[in-house]
């Protein structure tokens, strides 16, 4: 049977396949319904499990039955009752990523060899380590998990063709996650620079603030209160595409006749489009640069379509937006493309011309370090001290020097930090690794320890924690994406010691 | 009568002697102490502090001035009174603020050990109705009050007593503009700066814990996000989008659901903010 290499856009709303077809081009690989995309949606019955379009049409039939937007809380300890089980959000996300996995074997009558997901750019470790776990549990063999930008600037770079080289914003509001990313994108080469994600902002947002207008003009009109058996969020998502397209629209429920007009939504959905303008101004923000240095913003996900969506972005950064292809599809066909350069040896003589001259650069997306106190505040306080800062072009390998605070100290804390803003309180970061190394006796105060934090290009970080007098060291290694995590190993004493200070 | 009369000065004069030398010694022992050495002191002086001479009715303590006695420490007092001053910036010290205040005095007086427990209580009493009568009285300055704290106290204690404040503050589950701002005058007076990253952090803790108090307006809106009205727009601008960055990478981080949902909330208002405030 042939082997084939797909990427996956596993999405709060929709998910969809893509793998390159055999002249090389990036192509979307339909459902069992011939869509390209299929419905994030899940419906248990007992034994029986449906997933896509079939699912979400008993959303509001039978809800106790049918979850989505599982995405949202992937990685976190939300539980699913189903008639009696109990599903998690990485069991349920596994549900979509087989149903995903038998489509595209039957389409291609092929086994999938190799396959790379894509998640929101601001996922955190544990959120990436999940979905990793749901792709392990749907069977499948997936080597890396991109970031859904950097992917939509693959399928840019990959489409536009040309040479001119530029800095361009890829904004992709989705279904559930809004993501922006500031890459150059030269030739075939596609540089990230710094990453801005919202993880509770999406079409499914704006869906129900339509939702929530169709209520009170509902309850004004008629003085009731209107039930969601009467119009539910696919209603309003019907009616919000509708809304593109037309000045006013009128809605019938029982006998009241409710007219929106287009301005009303704009207005009710202001606050969450601004939402994605600050985290775009962010985003510029922090590399210093201005919308003039700009190339483009390229629109990516379903919800970017939205007229007023285009017309704010336009306002702000003086440019007309770019949507290219269709913007529902670039993160799958991008993931496609890193699978297959990632996995040559399953690619034909075209399919490895097409992605031969590819050339990705990533940063780090979060923040990583350790508590310590800083003496040069005066205050005692513990503090998360950064190491490798967010943005930092990887691979990468950054280390600092830190030292014993008291004479006579047992050990250190060997915490390993995770924030996307710089933080300095323990309490707004992750601690995604902890271990403790116990210090020689007769330790003084002022010891030097050095802290060496590598972050590899295969996503995963070293981190080493070494007591440079007596060569006592702890190493960990986190899986930033893969979702492995090695045993902690000690040893003592060492004749290598990594000094290189930052 | 003279036998007893002798009798009696002799006692007297051993009585004299005994207390002089016993002061003494306990004053070389506290000479650089403060409160947050009080353990330490205590143990120095134990069989004495231990006899429970200073319960509020002990004839010993008018007899003889425990404050010079003892060397209590002024820090306490003032940290009592700023936290009196915080609590009275709506004219009221509510139930709940003097839960705080007093709950604060008695940790305090419990980390002392031994005998001095009553003592201390004692004292923080007093300085706490006289805290209350002074300022419920008289126009006080901020800036006077917490000259001392600046001068004197270090900088964890600082941010200590910030953190009473902003439990005072929050302990209704709201945040008046009127409590915003004297605790940011307080920090000042104390040369916390408003923008230290450890003040700043420890009232976000404290306004994650704050209720939704249904008011909408843009005045309100702005006193919650913390947006100085004075700034000309740009800035206003600038300060928050700062605000939502760091809002939405807390979101993440946040495990409490409650205040999920309040950092959720300022990234709405955020949102609500941007969208009516366009150039």
């Amino acid at each position: 049977m042939d082997k084939v290499v797909i990427g996956i856009d596993l999405g709060t709303t929709f998910s969809g396949a893509a793998m390159l077809d055999k002249s090389g081009k990036p192509t979307m690989i339909p459902n069992s319904n011939g869509k390209n995309i299929t419905p994030s949606v899940v419906m248990i019955d007992g034994e029986k499990v449906v997933v896509g379009a079939a699912a979400k049409n008993n959303m509001f039939v039978r809800p106790d039955n049918v979850v989505d937007e599982v995405k949202r809380f992937i990685g976190s300890d939300k539980t699913y009752q189903i008639d009696g089980r109990e599903h998690t959000p990485t069991s349920i996300s596994s549900l979509i990523l087989n149903k995903i996995k038998t489509d595209v074997e039957k389409y291609c009558s092929a086994t999938i060899a190799s396959a790379v997901i894509t998640v929101p750019a601001n996922f955190g470790n544990n959120q990436r380590e999940a979905t990793m776990e749901a792709a392990n549990m749907a069977g499948l063999n997936v080597d890396f998990i991109i970031n859904e930008p950097t992917a939509a600037a693959l399928t840019y770079a990959k489409l536009k063709g040309g040479t001119e080289s530029g800095n361009y914003i890829i904004y992709d509001f989705g279904g559930g996650t809004f993501d922006c990313t500031v890459a150059e994108i030269n030739s075939d080469e596609v540089e990230v620079k710094t990453s801005e994600g919202v993880q509770k902002l999406g079409g499914k947002d704006l869906d129900a603030e339509l939702l929530n207008l169709v209520k009170q003009k509902y309850k004004d009109l008629s003085g009731n209160s209107l039930k969601a058996t009467k119009f539910d969020l696919n209603a309003a998502e019907r009616y919000k595409i509708d809304l593109s397209s037309l000045d006013e629209i009128t809605i019938f429920i029982d006998d009241v006749s409710i007219d929106i007009s287009k301005s009303e939504f704009e207005e009710a959905i202001s606050p969450l489009v601004d939402q994605s303008l600050m985290a775009m101004e962010s985003a510029l923000d922090t590399l210093g640069l201005e919308f003039s240095s700009i190339e483009d913003v390229i629109l990516v996900g379903g919800t970017s379509r939205v007229p007023f969506i285009q017309e704010s972005i336009a306002k702000l950064t003086g440019k007309t937006p770019v949507l290219f292809g269709n913007p529902d599809e670039s993160v799958a066909l991008g993931a496609a493309i890193y699978a297959s350069k990632k996995n040559p040896e399953f690619l034909n003589i075209h399919q490895k011309e097409a992605v031969n001259s590819f050339a990705i650069g990533d940063v780090c997306t979060k923040n990583y370090g350790t508590f310590a106190i800083d003496s040069s505040t005066g205050s005692e306080k513990t503090m998360n001290s950064i190491i490798i800062r967010k943005d930092t072009r990887i691979p990468c390998s950054i280390s600092k020097t830190y030292t014993t605070i008291v004479d006579h100290q047992e050990s250190i804390d060997c915490s390993i930090t995770e924030c996307v803003n710089a933080e300095a309180d323990p309490d707004f970061v992750d601690v995604v690794g902890k271990e403790s190394m116990a210090l020689p006796v007769n330790c003084m105060k002022g010891e030097r320890v050095v802290v060496t934090y590598s972050y590899n290009a295969n996503q995963t970080m070293d981190c080493e924690f070494v007591h440079q007098k007596s060569g006592t060291k702890v190493n960990r290694q986190i899986s930033i994406a893969l979702g492995k995590e090695e045993t902690p190993t000690e040893e003592t004493p060492t004749e290598e010691i990594e000094t290189e200070i930052e | 009568m003279e036998y007893l009369f002798v009798i009696a000065v002799i006692l007297y004069l051993i009585y004299w002697i005994v207390s002089t030398i016993l002061k003494s010694i306990y004053n070389t022992t506290v000479a650089a102490g403060n409160f947050f050495q009080s353990n330490v002191v205590d143990s120095g002086i134990k069989p004495f502090l231990s006899s429970a001479s200073f319960s509020k009715n002990n004839r010993i303590k008018s007899n003889i001035n425990e404050s010079e006695f003892i060397k209590y420490d002024y820090k306490e007092e003032l940290v009592i009174k700023i936290a009196v001053m915080m609590a009275l910036t709506n004219n009221k010290i509510d139930n709940e603020e003097s839960k705080i205040i007093k709950g604060y005095m008695t940790e305090k007086a419990n980390s002392s050990k031994f005998g001095a427990k009553n003592f201390y209580k004692m004292k923080m009493d007093e300085a706490l109705s006289d805290s209350v009568s002074i300022l419920t009285n008289s126009k006080f300055s901020v800036k006077k009050i917490t000259a001392k704290v600046k001068k004197d106290f270090t900088l964890d204690e600082k941010y200590d007593i910030l953190e009473l404040c902003l439990k005072i503050l929050s302990s209704d589950q709201k945040a008046e503009f009127s409590e915003v701002k004297m605790i940011d005058l307080i920090a000042k007076g104390t040369g916390v700066a408003k923008t230290d990253s450890t003040y700043t952090a420890l009232k976000d803790k404290y306004f994650l814990k704050l209720s939704d108090d249904g008011d909408d307006s843009l005045e309100n809106l702005e006193i919650k996000l913390g947006i100085d009205p004075k700034l000309p727009y740009k800035e206003k601008k600038k300060y928050v989008v700062s605000q939502y960055r760091k809002w939405n990478s807390r979101l993440n981080v946040l495990k409490d659901k409650k205040e999920r949902e309040n950092a959720q909330k300022i990234l709405d208002l955020l949102g609500e903010w941007r969208s009516e405030n366009k150039a």
